[in-house]
C-alpha cells in the first residue's frame, strides 16, 4: 500500500511536488551513497531501486511500473552537416580501422597526458544513458500535463485527469495512464491551470467566477423572457449582455487579458444598448419569478460563455495572477514538449532521448544510482 | 555474476563544517543543518563510559527516522530562514532561480580547509574564502541545474512569444516547415507544434476568449528563454537518433584495399546510411556546394527547386491518401461517423471482425491513439 502521508517530515522523502513541505524535504535530501558499507550487489540495487521509486511514480504499483520499463533507452548524437559533407566516413575507419594517426608517432609529444590529447583530442563526451530509466513514466499523460507546468505536483495532475479536465487532441481523456504519442496536443482550462499553479488567492477567484456564471445565467434567462428563443442567444443579444448592469462592476480598473481592442468595442456596444439594457435590468425581477416556477429542464450555459462577460470582474484574475509559492524551482519545460501558456496547450513533440549534454528527464539522482536502479529492472538480479 | 561495486575510500567531505567556521558570510551554503544524514560521532571527541573497541573508520550512516532539530522537525525554522530567499516568484533577467544546497564545486581548487590555511597574510578568512569561490560559476551552474544533486540534468531554454509569433509570420509568408526550421534553428516537431498552438491561440482571440498573457509572462520570466534575433540559435536541429540495431558489435571483413563509408555502415547494419536519416539531410548538399565554391545565386535556386519538387511530392501523397479514405462511403450520424467500405461477404468472421474482447479481464482499456 501507497504512503497517505506524502509530505511527511519525520519520515522524509523526495517528492515531485510544489508543496511547501515537499521542497523543504527535497532541500535537506542527500541520496545515499547505495555502494558505501558492506552491501552485496543486490542490496544495492535494492536500495537505488528503492530511493528512486520514491520519487518516480509513487503512486503507481511496482507491477505497473514493471510493464512500462523498457531497457531500450533513447539517444541522440548531433550531426554537423559542415563535417558530414567532407568527408563520407571512410576516415574514421581508415589506416588500420581506427582513423589514422594526425601525426607520425615520432612527432607525438613525449607526455603521456598530452599524446592522449592530440589523439582523442575531440572525442565527444559520454552520453548518460542511465539517467533514461524512469523516461516511459514522462510519456503518461499525467506526468507530461505536470512537466508543461499546468499543475503543482504529479497528483493534482492525476487527480485532473480523472475528474475529466485534461483533454487529449480535443477529446476528453479520463485515463491519467493514457500514453502520449509523438504529435499529440493536451490541454486544460486555463482558469483551472491558473488557480493550480496560482499564488494562494484561489477562493476568490472561485467566489468570482461562480458569481460570473450566475450573473450570465440571470442575464441569459432575462432575455430569454424577453425574445423567447429556445436554447441559444442571438448575436444582438450578445451585445445586450456584454452591457449588463451585474457585469459592469469595474470597468475602470481592468480590460481582459488579450482582447483589449475587443472590449473597448462592446464598451461602445454598451454604450449604445444601454437602453436595452436598463429595461432588461428591469424586467429581471419579474422574469426571475417565472424562470423558478417551471423547473423542468436544467439550465445549461451555452459554450461560449467565457465570451459573453467581456467585462466582468471576473477576468481580473487574469490580469492579477500570481505563481505558487516555490513555482521557481521548478519552472522548467523539458525539450520534448512544446507548451503555450497563453490558452494553456501543449504538444508532445516526441519521446524523451538523452544527448551528450544531458537528459531530458528531470531527476534529482546521480548516475551511479541510477546505474543500479537500472540494473534492478534488468530482470537478472 | 555482475562486478560488485567497491564502497569508495573515503566519504565525501562536503558534510564536515568546522566550527570556526560559524560565522562565515557563506554560511547559508557551506553550511547545511537541515540534513537527514549525521555523522556518527567518534569515541574520542565524545568520553563516554562505554569503551569502543573498533578500529575501522567511522562512516557516515543515514539516521533515516532521527528527528531533526526545532518545530516540527526544522521546518519552521527552515521556512524563516531559508523559505524566502528559496522563493523568488519574480526573478530578474530570465535567469532562473533553482535550488541551491551546498554547491559542491565551491572553489576553484582545494577544499575550503586548505583555502584558509594557504591564505596570504594579512587577508582574513572571510575574505579569502569569498575569493577563492568562483561566484559566477556558481551562478552558471545553479541557473540551469534544478537539481544540485544532478548535475547531469540541465535546463535547456524555452523559446519566447516574439520567437513563436516570427514562427507563424513565416508560416503566413508561405515557407515550409523545413525550411522555418533551419533558418531559426528549431526542431521541425517543434515549428510544426508552435504553428499549432499559435492558429488556436488566434482562433481565441477571434472569439473574444481572454488570454492568460499575465501568467505567461511571468513563467516565461522564471526560467531560461531563448528570444528572437537575426540568427537564433535554439537547438540543435540535426539530432540522429541512435538506433538500437547500432547498439550491438558487428564483426565484418572488409577488404582493405576498398574504402568503407558511412552508406556501407548502414548496410551492414540493415539500415539506411545517416545522411538519410538525420533530420534536415539537405544541409549536407548545401555544405557541399559551400565547400565547391558555388556561388550563393546559384545555391538559392537549387534549394527552391528542391523545395518545390519537396512540395509537389507531399501534395501528391496526401491526394493519394485522401483518395484512398474516400473511397467508401460515408455516412454521419450523431454519434458516428461509418466509413463504408467494400467487403467480401464470402470470408465470416473477417466481415465482422475480430472479436471483441474489452470485457475481458485484464484487458487495457485505456486508448493507445486520440485521432
Amino acid at each position: 500500500m501507497s504512503r497517505t502521508k506524502l509530505f511527511a517530515l519525520k519520515h522524509p522523502y523526495p517528492r515531485q511536488s510544489w508543496n511547501k513541505q515537499a521542497v523543504y524535504n527535497l532541500y535537506r535530501y542527500r541520496a545515499p551513497n547505495p555502494t558505501s558499507g558492506k552491501k552485496t550487489f543486490y542490496q544495492q540495487k535494492f536500495l537505488a531501486k528503492q530511493e528512486t521509486r520514491r520519487f518516480h511514480g509513487e503512486y503507481l504499483t511496482e507491477r505497473k511500473w514493471n510493464s512500462m520499463f523498457r531497457h531500450t533507452l533513447r539517444g541522440v548524437i548531433r550531426m554537423n552537416p559542415a563535417k558530414m559533407a567532407e568527408d563520407d566516413g571512410s576516415l574514421v575507419v581508415s589506416g588500420r580501422g581506427t582513423g589514422e594517426d594526425p601525426l607520425p608517432t615520432r612527432m607525438l609529444p613525449e607526455d603521456p597526458i598530452e599524446r592522449k590529447k592530440v589523439l582523442f583530442g575531440d572525442k565527444p563526451k559520454a552520453i548518460p544513458f542511465v539517467q533514461m530509466t524512469f523516461a516511459p513514466l514522462e510519456r503518461r499523460l499525467d506526468t507530461a500535463v505536470y512537466r508543461a507546468l499546468f499543475t503543482s505536483s504529479i497528483r493534482q495532475a492525476r487527480m485532473m485527469c480523472l475528474h475529466g479536465k485534461v483533454y487529449v487532441n480535443g477529446v476528453k481523456m479520463p485515463h491519467a495512464g493514457y500514453m502520449l504519442n509523438p504529435g499529440d496536443m493536451f490541454s486544460i482550462d486555463p482558469l483551472l491551470v491558473m488557480a493550480a499553479i496560482g499564488g494562494p488567492e484561489r477562493a476568490s477567484f472561485k467566489q468570482l467566477s461562480t458569481q460570473a456564471k450566475s450573473d450570465l445565467q440571470q442575464a441569459i434567462e432575462e432575455a430569454q423572457s424577453k425574445t423567447k428563443s429556445a436554447t441559444f442567444l442571438k448575436a444582438s443579444n450578445k451585445r445586450v449582455l456584454a452591457g449588463n448592469a451585474a457585469a459592469q462592476v469595474d470597468t475602470e480598473t481592468f480590460t481582459a487579458a488579450g482582447v483589449k481592442s475587443e472590449s473597448t468595442e462592446s464598451e461602445t456596444e454598451g454604450g449604445e444598448t444601454s437602453e436595452g439594457k436598463v429595461e432588461a435590468t428591469a424586467d429581471g425581477g419579474e422574469a426571475g419569478e417565472s424562470t423558478e416556477e417551471p423547473k423542468k429542464k436544467k439550465f445549461h450555459l451555452p459554450s461560449d460563455w467565457r465570451t459573453y462577460l467581456p467585462q466582468h470582474p471576473r477576468w481580473k484574475i487574469y490580469d492579477e495572477w500570481k505563481p505558487k509559492r516555490f513555482m521557481n524551482l521548478f519552472a522548467f519545460i523539458p525539450r520534448y514538449l512544446e507548451v503555450n501558456h497563453h490558452i494553456c496547450h501543449a504538444v508532445y513533440l516526441r519521446h524523451p532521448v538523452v544527448r551528450s549534454s544531458g537528459p531530458e528527464v528531470p531527476n534529482p539522482f546521480n548516475s551511479e544510482i541510477m546505474q543500479l536502479a537500472h540494473n534492478w529492472y534488468l530482470r537478472r538480479r | 555474476m555482475p562486478p560488485r561495486l567497491r564502497p569508495p575510500s573515503l566519504p565525501s567531505t562536503s558534510n564536515v563544517i568546522p566550527q570556526s567556521f560559524s560565522s562565515s558570510p557563506l554560511l547559508p551554503f557551506l553550511l547545511l543543518s537541515y540534513h537527514i544524514y549525521t555523522q556518527i560521532p567518534t569515541s574520542s571527541s565524545s568520553p563516554s563510559s562505554s569503551r569502543n573497541f573498533s578500529t575501522s573508520k567511522s562512516t557516515y550512516r543515514r539516521v533515516r527516522f532521527e528527528k531533526t532539530e526545532g518545530t516540527r522537525n526544522g521546518f519552521i525554522d527552515w521556512m524563516k530562514k531559508h523559505g524566502g530567499r528559496l522563493n523568488t516568484p519574480s526573478p530578474q533577467n530570465n535567469i532562473p532561480v533553482y535550488m541551491t544546497i551546498n554547491p559542491p564545486d565551491l572553489f576553484h581548487e582545494g577544499t575550503f580547509k586548505e583555502v584558509v590555511k594557504e591564505r596570504a597574510p594579512g587577508v582574513s578568512r572571510k575574505q579569502a574564502l569569498r575569493e577563492a569561490v568562483d561566484w559566477n560559476e556558481v551562478k552558471r551552474k545553479t541557473a540551469t541545474t534544478p537539481f544540485p544533486t544532478n548535475p547531469t540534468f540541465r535546463v535547456h531554454p524555452v523559446i519566447s512569444t516574439e520567437f513563436r509569433e516570427q514562427i507563424y509570420l513565416r508560416m503566413k509568408a508561405e515557407r515550409s516547415v523545413r525550411r522555418i526550421s533551419a533558418e531559426l534553428n528549431c526542431e521541425l516537431e517543434r515549428v510544426a507544434a508552435v504553428i499549432r498552438l499559435k492558429e488556436i491561440e488566434n482562433r481565441w482571440i477571434e472569439q473574444n476568449r481572454p488570454l492568460c498573457t499575465e501568467m505567461q509572462k511571468r513563467v516565461h520570466a522564471m526560467m531560461p528563454v531563448t528570444h528572437y534575433t537575426n540568427f537564433p540559435h535554439h537547438e540543435s536541429i540535426t539530432d540522429l537518433r541512435i538506433h538500437p540495431a547500432t547498439n550491438n558489435q558487428l564483426f565484418l571483413s572488409v577488404p582493405e584495399s576498398m574504402p568503407f563509408n558511412r552508406k556501407d555502415a548502414g548496410e551492414a547494419l540493415g539500415l539506411l546510411p545517416a545522411d538519410i536519416r538525420m533530420p534536415h539531410s539537405e544541409l549536407i548538399e548545401v555544405e557541399r556546394m559551400k565547400q565547391a565554391g558555388v556561388e550563393v545565386q546559384e545555391m538559392i535556386k537549387v534549394e527552391a527547386e528542391r523545395e518545390q519538387k519537396e512540395a509537389e511530392e507531399t501534395k501528391a501523397k496526401r491526394e493519394r491518401r485522401e483518395k484512398r479514405l474516400g473511397a467508401g462511403k460515408i455516412v454521419e450520424t450523431e454519434r458516428f461517423r461509418f466509413r463504408l467500405k467494400p467487403a467480401n461477404a464470402a470470408f465470416v468472421g473477417y466481415r465482422y471482425g475480430v472479436p471483441a474482447e474489452d470485457r475481458k479481464r485484464g484487458i487495457n482499456k485505456i486508448p493507445t491513439r486520440v485521432v
